[in-house]
C-alpha cells in the first residue's frame, strides 16, 4: 500500500456499530454480554479494547470478526452490513478482509511456520509471500520449524505473520500476550506495531492489561457490556518502553 | 451408584456414536457366530437323534436280484447287527398340473412289520395296509412341494406299467434327509419324489417274488465297515452286486456332511473377521479415550484411587460395550438362526428341527468377543494405570510432526497445505491408519466371500453345462437297451440328433487303491458332449485306453500310461486291464471315459446304450418329454436349459440373499471403521479445524482436510481388500473341496465392483455424518481454550 492511498483512507471508517447487543442463553439464565455498543474503528489505527474478564470485549471482537452474530443492533464493515450476512458471506469476509491473532496461537501443529502462513495466503486474493510475512515478524530463520519446535513467543509471531500475510484490512487480536511472560509479550507487541506501521493495517487489540493501552491510538474501555470511556493517546509509547 | 461408575455411563453416553459402531461389529460377529454354529449344532443334534431313533443303516448295497435266502450268508459277516432286504427302484411319476419330467424312487416296506432299519417317521396319515396294492407313503418334501396330502392320488409308471397310487401317509426317513436324484448336486423336491410301498405289491410289479435288489445293514460298534463291505461285495458279486457303500458315500448323508462342513467354515471365517474389526475399533477408541482423559486419571489418582480401581474402571467400560454388542448379537443370532434353520429344514427333511442357541456357543462367543476386546485395549488401559498422577495431570506434550515421505521425495512444492496436513497426520498415526485400512479391507473381503458361492459355482455350472454339455435333453434308461433305440428316438418329431452312451458302474483298482465310480463309453466322434482336458480344451475320446478324471488319478496315484484294473460292477463280474491315456478336468464327479465300442467289447452284452443325448427343437421340448416319459425304459430326463434356469432361480436366488446379507454386514463394517476414524480425527483436531474456519477456510476446505484422510484410507484399502478377499476365498474353497466337488476359484469383475461400491457407499455415508458435525464446529470456544 503506498503512502498516498494510506493518507486518503486515514480517517476512513472500517467498522461502525450502532446499539450492538448480544445476549447468550446459558441454560435458563440469560447473560447480557453487550448492552448497546456504539463505536467506530478507523483505517490504520491501533485500538486497544480494555476491560476486565466478562466485560464483553471478546464478544465484541468476535462479532466484528464474523465469528458470532449480534442479537440486536447493527455492525457495518465498510458498506457491508455484517448483521445481515450469510454464513458463506461471513466465511469469505474472514477469508479476505480480517486477520486473527488468538491468545493460544492456534497454529496447525502438522504444518511448519512457513506452511502455517501459506495455508492462508493460498486462499487469499492479494497475499504477500509467506517468507515476507515471516520476515516482518523477524522469523525468517525459523520458517521451516514445526510449532512444537518453536517457543510461545515465536509461535505467536507466526500467528501474527499468518494473520497479516493476506494483507487484511483489519487485524483482530484477542489477548495476544495473555499466554506469554512480559519479555516475550513485548516482542510480540513490537511485531504488531511494526505490522501496523509498515502496512497500515487497522489493529484491534483486546487486553485486560492497562499498560498495553500505551501503544494505542485510542483506548476503548468496556465495563459490563457497555462502553465506559474512549480515550485518545496524544503520545504513543513504544512497546519496549512498557513494563508490567 | 458410585461417582466413578456414573462417570463410566456418562462417558459411554457421550460417545454413543462410537460405542454404537463398535457394538455393531460385536453384534455382527457374535450374531453370525451364534447363527451359524447354533444352526450347525441344531442340525447335527437332529441328525444324530434321527439316525439313532430311526435306525439309519451303516452299509448300503444294490444288486440285480438275489433270493431272500441269501440273508443268512450276509448275517454271518462279522459285526453285522441288523439287516433289511428291500426292493428299491426308480419310477416315473405324473403329478396333475405339473408338466415336467418327474422321477422318483420307491422303497419297499416289510408287509407285516416295521422296517428294522431306516424307519419311517409319519408326518400325517398311516402306513400302507399290508398286501394292499396301491397305497403309498409319500416323502414329505415332495408332498409339500406339490401340495399333496393323504387321500390324494398320483400316477406312476412302475416297471413300465402305469398305476394309480393313493397317498395314505406323508413320511420321511433318515435315508432321505437330502432328497435329490442320485448324481444330482442340488436337491430337488419337485422333480424327484421318494415313496414307500408294502413289499408284496412291489414284488409283483418288479417280478421279485422272494427276492431283493437292495440290502441295508447296521453294524455293531467298533466294526470296520470297510471289512463288511468287502465281504458283502463278495457275497453279492454273483447276484449282480453294484458295489456296497458306507454311510459316507450315501447320497443323503454325503450332502449333509458337505453342508455341515461349509457351515462350519462360514461359522469360523465370517465372525472372525467381524470380531477382529471390533477389536481394532475398541483399541482405537479406548486408547484415544484414555489419552483425552489423562488429566482425569491424574486427578483420580491424586485423590487416592488405586491403579487397580482405575484399571477396573476402563475395563468395565470395555465390558459394557462388549455386553451391549453381545446382547444385540444374541437377539439377532437367535432370530437369524431360526430363519437359517427353517431354510435348512426346507432342503433337508428332518422330522423335527428345533433351533436353540447352544449355551457353549454363547459362552464361546462371549469369551471370544471379550478376549478380542481386552487384547485390543490392554496397552491403553495399562498406560492409563501406570501414569504417575503429576505427569497425567500435565497436558500432553505438543505433537511432533514430520514431513511426509512424499514431501521428502521432493513433491513438497506440488502439494498444497491441506494435503500436507493430511499426509503428515497420517504419518503420525500410523497404527490408526493401518487398523483403518485393515478394517475396510476386511469389509471388502467379506463382500467377496459373500459372493464366492455365486461366482465360483456359477462359473463351474457354466463350464460344465454350457461348455461341456451341448445337448438339450439327457435321457437315462432304466437298464441298458439296444443301441437301435437311439435311431427310434431320433425319429421323434422335433429331435435333430441323438447319440447314445453307455455308463457302467466300475471299481477302479490300482495296486491296493480302489475307487467306486462310473465308466462312460462314448463315440469317438460324439457331438453333444465335450470332454475337457486339464487346460479346459476339448479332447477326443481315444480309440484305445481311457481318460481319467484328474482328481481320481490323484486318489489312485495313477499316471498317464499306467494300466489300471477295472472291475465291472454291472453284475457280470468281469475284469479288464485298460491303459490310462490322459487326464481330464471336471468340477463335479470323478468320471472315466472311453470309446463305447471298446467298452462294449469288454462286456457280455455288446451293443447296449444306457442313455442318450438329444439335440432338439426346443419348441417341441414338452412334447418330446411327454413322449419319452411314456416309454418304460426311460428313467430320468434332464432338460439342460431348465436345469440351468432352475439353478439360477433357486440356488442362485439363495446365494443372492446370502450375498446381500453379508454385504450389509460388510457395509456396516466399513461404515463403523470409517465413522470411528473420522470421529476420532474430528475430536482430536476439533481445535485445529475450527481455527482454520476462523482464518477463512470454507466448510468444504476443512472437510477436505478431515475426510481426505478417510478417502485415502478407503482407496488404499480397496486393493488390499481385493487381495485379502482373494486369499480368504481361495482358502475357503480349498478347505471345502472334496473328492466329488472341486469348486473353481473365480471372482468376477462384478464382485470386485460390488465390494468396492459397498465400502465406498458406506464411507461416503459416514463422511456425510461427520461433515454434518463439522458444520457445527464451535468456532469461538476453541479460541479461548488451551490445547
Amino acid at each position: 500500500m503506498n503512502a498516498n492511498v494510506a493518507n486518503t483512507i486515514a480517517h476512513e471508517t472500517i467498522f461502525s456499530t450502532r446499539n450492538l447487543t448480544k445476549t447468550y442463553k446459558m441454560g435458563v439464565v440469560e447473560v447480557q454480554a453487550l448492552r448497546g455498543i456504539d463505536m467506530e474503528i478507523y483505517a490504520s489505527e491501533i485500538v486497544v479494547l480494555l476491560g476486565a474478564s466478562g466485560s464483553g470485549k471478546s464478544t465484541l471482537v468476535n462479532i466484528l470478526g464474523g465469528l458470532d452474530t449480534a442479537t440486536a443492533g447493527q455492525v457495518h464493515y465498510r458498506k457491508v452490513n455484517l448483521t445481515e450476512a450469510s454464513e458463506s458471506e461471513l466465511t469469505s469476509y474472514r477469508r479476505l478482509s480480517v486477520g486473527f491473532v488468538f491468545q493460544f496461537y492456534n497454529l496447525i501443529p502438522s504444518l511448519t511456520a512457513r506452511e502455517n502462513v501459506a495455508i492462508v495466503t493460498e486462499i487469499a486474493e492479494h497475499p504477500m509471500k509467506p517468507e515476507e510475512a515471516l520476515a516482518l515478524v523477524d522469523l525468517e530463520e525459523r520458517m521451516d520449524h514445526f510449532p512444537a519446535q518453536l517457543s510461545g513467543g515465536e509461535q505467536q509471531r507466526v500467528a501474527i505473520a499468518r494473520a497479516v500475510a493476506k494483507n487484511p484490512d483489519v487485524l483482530l487480536c484477542d489477548e495476544p500476550t495473555g499466554a506469554l511472560d512480559s519479555k516475550t509479550g513485548i516482542i510480540v507487541l513490537k511485531a504488531l506495531q511494526k505490522v501496523n506501521q509498515s502496512l497500515g493495517t487497522a489493529t484491534v487489540l483486546i487486553t485486560h492489561n492497562v499498560v498495553i493501552g500505551g501503544m494505542a491510538d485510542r483506548i476503548i474501555s468496556l465495563h459490563d457490556g457497555k462502553i465506559a470511556g474512549i480515550r485518545e493517546n496524544k503520545v504513543k509509547r513504544l512497546p519496549e518502553e512498557m513494563e508490567w | 451408584m458410585r461417582a466413578i461408575n456414573r462417570k463410566l455411563f456418562r462417558d459411554i453416553s457421550n460417545m454413543w456414536g462410537m460405542v454404537f459402531v463398535i457394538a455393531l461389529m460385536i453384534i455382527c460377529g457374535s450374531a453370525t457366530y451364534i447363527t451359524f454354529l447354533s444352526t450347525l449344532d441344531s442340525l447335527r443334534q437332529s441328525q444324530e437323534s434321527y439316525y439313532q431313533e430311526y435306525y439309519f443303516s451303516n452299509v448300503f448295497a444294490s444288486l440285480k436280484r438275489a433270493p431272500n435266502a441269501l440273508a443268512s450268508r450276509v448275517r454271518e459277516i462279522e459285526g453285522v447287527n441288523r439287516i433289511e432286504l428291500r426292493i428299491q427302484s426308480g419310477v416315473n411319476l405324473e403329478v396333475p398340473g405339473f408338466d415336467e419330467a418327474v422321477t422318483g424312487m420307491v422303497t419297499s416296506l416289510p408287509d407285516e412289520r416295521e422296517p428294522l432299519l431306516n424307519r419311517l417317521y409319519l408326518r400325517e396319515g398311516r402306513m400302507p395296509n399290508p398286501y394292499v396294492e396301491n397305497e403309498i407313503v409319500l416323502g414329505d418334501g415332495f408332498a409339500e412341494g406339490h401340495g399333496l396330502s393323504t387321500g390324494d392320488k398320483l400316477m406312476a409308471v412302475i416297471n413300465g406299467r402305469k398305476k394309480e397310487l393313493t397317498i395314505v401317509g406323508i413320511g420321511l426317513s433318515p435315508e432321505f434327509i437330502f432328497q435329490g436324484q442320485p448324481g444330482n448336486t442340488s436337491g430337488d423336491l419337485l422333480r424327484f419324489g421318494i415313496m414307500w410301498m408294502r413289499r408284496s405289491p412291489l414284488e409283483a410289479a418288479f417280478d421279485m417274488d422272494g427276492a431283493f435288489n437292495n440290502v441295508v445293514l447296521s453294524v455293531t460298534r467298533g466294526t470296520n465297515e470297510k471289512d463288511v463291505i468287502v465281504q458283502l461285495d463278495q457275497i453279492l458279486k454273483s447276484h449282480g452286486g453294484l458295489g456296497a457303500i458306507s454311510r459316507e458315500d450315501q447320497n443323503s448323508h454325503f450332502f449333509i456332511t458337505e453342508e455341515f462342513k461349509q457351515l462350519k467354515q462360514t461359522a469360523t471365517i465370517i465372525p472372525t473377521i467381524f470380531i477382529l474389526v471390533a477389536a481394532f475399533l475398541l483399541n482405537v477408541v479406548i486408547s484415544r479415550l484414555v489419552r483425552t482423559q489423562r488429566e482425569q486419571v491424574g486427578i483420580l489418582k491424586a485423590f487416592g484411587y488405586t491403579n487397580y480401581e482405575i484399571g477396573i474402571h476402563y475395563s468395565l467400560m470395555v465390558s459394557v460395550i462388549v455386553l451391549i454388542g453381545l446382547a444385540g448379537g444374541i437377539l439377532l443370532g437367535h432370530d437369524l438362526g431360526q430363519r437359517l434353520s427353517a431354510l435348512y429344514a426346507s432342503y433337508y427333511r428332518f422330522p423335527f428341527l428345533h433351533f436353540e442357541i447352544n449355551l457353549w456357543d454363547l459362552i464361546a462367543a462371549s469369551f471370544i468377543c471379550m478376549a478380542a476386546a481386552y487384547s485390543g485395549v490392554f496397552f491403553s488401559i495399562r498406560e492409563a494405570v501406570t501414569l504417575p498422577p503429576a505427569e497425567a495431570m500435565r497436558p500432553e506434550q505438543p505433537k511432533i510432526y514430520h514431513k511426509s515421505i512424499l514431501e521428502k521425495m521432493g513433491a513438497s512444492d506440488l502439494l498444497d497445505q491441506p494435503t500436507k496436513m493430511i499426509l503428515r497426520q497420517m504419518g503420525r498415526q500410523r497404527m490408526k491408519i493401518v487398523f483403518g485400512v485393515l478394517g475396510v479391507a476386511f469389509a471388502i473381503a467379506l463382500v467377496m466371500l459373500g459372493r464366492m458361492s455365486n461366482d465360483s459355482v456359477k462359473y463351474a455350472v457354466e463350464v460344465e453345462f454350457r461348455q461341456a454339455n451341448l445337448f438339450d435333453l439327457g435321457v437315462s434308461f432304466r437298464e441298458g437297451i439296444s443301441k437301435h433305440a437311439i435311431m427310434e428316438i431320433q425319429r421323434t418329431p422335433g429331435v435333430y440328433y441323438s447319440e447314445g452312451y453307455r455308463s457302467v458302474p466300475v471299481r477302479m483298482i490300482a495296486g491296493h487303491r480302489r475307487y467306486l465310480t462310473a465308466l462312460e463309453g462314448h463315440y469317438t466322434n460324439m457331438k453333444l458332449r465335450q470332454i475337457l482336458d486339464t487346460e479346459q480344451q476339448p479332447v477326443e475320446i481315444p480309440v484305445e485306453g481311457l481318460l481319467m478324471n484328474k482328481t481320481l488319478g490323484e486318489i489312485l496315484k495313477v499316471e498317464s500310461g499306467d494300466t489300471i484294473t477295472v472291475e465291472f460292477m454291472d453284475g457280470s463280474g468281469r475284469m479288464a486291464q485298460i491303459p490310462t491315456v490322459g487326464f481330464i478336468h471336471q468340477y463335479f464327479g470323478l468320471g472315466c471315459y472311453m470309446n463305447i465300442e471298446k467298452l462294449n467289447s469288454l462286456l457280455p452284452e455288446k451293443s447296449l446304450v444306457s442313455g442318450s443325448y438329444l439335440a432338439i427343437d426346443r419348441a417341441y421340448e414338452d412334447e418330446i418329454t411327454a413322449f419319452l416319459k411314456e416309454s418304460p425304459f426311460v428313467g430320468e430326463i434332464i432338460s439342460k436349459h431348465r436345469m440351468i434356469e432352475r439353478f439360477y432361480e433357486s440356488t442362485a436366488q439363495t446365494w443372492l440373499i446370502i450375498a446381500l446379507f453379508i454385504s450389509l454386514f460388510a457395509g456396516a463394517t466399513a461404515f463403523s471403521v470409517v465413522y470411528n476414524n473420522a470421529r476420532i480425527s474430528l475430536s482430536e483436531r476439533n481445535r485445529e479445524l475450527a481455527s482454520l474456519r476462523v482464518l477463512g477456510l470454507t466448510r468444504g476446505e476443512i472437510s477436505y482436510i478431515l475426510l481426505g484422510e478417510l478417502a485415502i484410507v478407503v482407496l488404499v484399502a480397496i486393493p488390499i481388500g481385493f487381495f485379502i478377499g482373494w486369499g480368504i476365498t481361495y482358502f475357503t474353497l480349498w478347505s471345502m473341496q472334496t473328492e466329488l466337488y472341486r469348486i473353481p476359484m473365480n471372482i468376477t469383475a462384478a464382485t470386485y465392483a460390488l465390494a468396492a461400491l459397498v465400502v465406498i457407499v458406506s464411507a461416503v455415508f459416514s463422511g456425510w455424518l461427520v461433515r454434518r458435525k463439522l458444520n457445527r464446529l464451535d468456532l469461538i470456544g476453541v479460541l479461548k481454550t488451551r490445547e
